[in-house]
């Protein structure tokens, strides 16, 4: 318990971050991205075409990933915007900071390959339903905190505006994940479910959860290394800093 | 309870006193829906099928261009940081700024919703359920963007900055308040879409009040 308890400090200190973070986020993206590139390749060669869909479906192995990260990745700035509120922990803040560019980029591949997946499956790429239009706020909802921080000076008014902006839009979340069992739509229901199972055959699902879990500790890479800069940056003038030219 | 009183008294009163200021939402909306009949051409058909659309966005752009200045005015001249330095986080006196406000945008955009009716030509029945559908859904837009107005009060460029973050917010209560209009002219059940919208009203009439006065003293850095 002592053991957590002094890790959870030290991990609020900026200097014992940056220098505990390098490993952490060497290690994640090596093991994310072979996870993904293994699930990339699996999917895309070794698994057969699917019966109806043909090749296209093989877009999912992209689109999955990304769409599912997204959302997490808005979860998780709504609980360190939360943390933020309660606690005042710096570090919070910088978890948001580096994560917002992070979930816009997602929420972008994941629209962007749905649109690609949807001109050859459903004739279209785009319909008004409620999935796409909940995913396209969730981009907006992205854009408005990047654009957020930008727009405030002070950094201790931002990080409390972008916690409260994070925290009311976190009601979209769930709209956009049962958006597809609530309504009638295009748009197929989830394949895979904790409750239910499996959806799809057996034989797509294994790299299909490769590369969901690739994601997962890819983006978690692409963040903790973004949040070294953002912590380099908010730290520019003290000594350690200087330490680390010299 | 005599501060509530104060406060609605002081906010018609500088109201009353630039009256101008005030009536452009009203006058914004008035045109702006003119302007889009015009635009859409004198085909009846199409103005009908449009119109709850059309005023729907009209009355939410027209509350949205007023909400930027409804902290802005009080922040700049100091009132703000008095109220707030006396601790008179009555969050009554927020929600009666709030009322105020609706009352001088929302409220008239309703009445005129009968006017505005006329150049879409729609029929009466239809007009009943837009005006009734507006009545549950400008509140909404007034109580969540005066979240928004509060975070970012004092901000350069504060105006486009409101409009990029509570667009998104504001886009449920949009559908659902349209929906209700097409279900009515489809002569289905809307019951539920209009209980829903005023779930969302109920929420946030219990919420912005309470929240808005950290958000406030937050414009101070804390």
């Amino acid at each position: 318990m002592d053991w957590i308890v002094d890790k959870y400090h030290r991990m609020g200190s900026p200097r014992y971050f940056y220098n505990g973070a390098l490993t952490w986020v060497v290690g994640l993206y090596v093991i994310g991205a072979g996870m993904l590139v293994a699930g990339f390749v699996w999917g895309l060669f070794f698994v057969p075409a699917e019966r109806i869909q043909g090749d296209s479906f093989r877009i999912i192995f992209m689109h999955v990933p990304s769409a599912h990260l997204s959302q997490m990745v808005y979860i998780a700035i709504a609980v360190a915007g939360f943390v933020h509120l309660v606690w005042r922990m710096k570090m919070a803040d910088v978890f948001m900071a580096a994560a917002a560019p992070v979930g816009c980029t997602l929420t972008a591949l994941a629209l962007f390959s749905g649109i690609v997946w949807g001109i050859p499956t459903w004739g279209t790429g785009w319909v008004w339903d409620a999935r796409t239009i909940s995913m396209l706020l969730l981009f907006f909802l992205f854009f408005g905190l990047i654009v957020l921080r930008t727009a405030i000076v002070s950094q201790d008014r931002a990080a409390f505006a972008i916690s409260v902006l994070a925290l009311i839009g976190v009601i979209n979340i769930p709209i956009i994940k049962y958006s597809v069992d609530w309504f009638t739509t295009l748009h197929q229901p989830a394949s895979i479910d904790i409750r239910t199972g499996v959806a799809i055959d057996p034989l797509y699902v294994w790299p299909l959860l490769l590369s969901i879990f690739g994601m997962y500790v890819f983006v978690a890479g692409v963040i903790l290394a973004s949040m070294r800069t953002h912590v380099l940056r908010r730290n520019v003038g003290t000594s350690w800093v200087a330490e680390l030219n010299s | 309870m005599i501060a509530v009183f104060a406060t609605l008294k002081r906010e018609f009163l500088i109201a009353g006193r630039s009256s101008f200021e005030a009536l452009t939402p009203v006058a914004f909306f008035v045109l702006a829906s003119v302007v889009f009949a015009l635009g859409l051409g004198s085909s009846t058909e199409v103005l009908q099928q449009v119109a709850p659309m059309a005023i729907w966005i009209i009355a939410l752009l027209a509350s949205l261009l007023s909400l930027e200045g409804l902290y802005k005015r009080d922040f700049d001249d100091g009132t703000l940081a008095i109220a707030l330095i006396q601790s008179n986080s009555n969050p009554f006196v927020t929600l009666v700024r709030l009322l105020v406000h609706w009352s001088l945008v929302g409220l008239p955009v309703i009445l005129l919703t009968p006017v505005i009716a006329f150049a879409y030509s729609l029929d009466h029945s239809a007009i009943v359920i837009l005006m009734l559908s507006l009545l549950i859904g400008t509140p909404i837009f007034t109580l969540v963007g005066g979240l928004f107005a509060a975070l970012v009060v004092g901000l350069e460029r504060g105006g486009i900055l409101l409009a990029l973050l509570v667009l998104p917010i504001y886009v449920p209560v949009l559908l659902t308040g349209v929906g209700i209009c097409q279900l009515s002219v489809a002569g289905l059940a809307f019951t539920s879409q209009l209980l829903f919208l005023s779930a969302i009203l109920a929420l946030a009439v219990t919420v912005v009040p309470v929240v808005t006065q950290p958000i406030l003293r937050m414009a101070y850095g804390g």
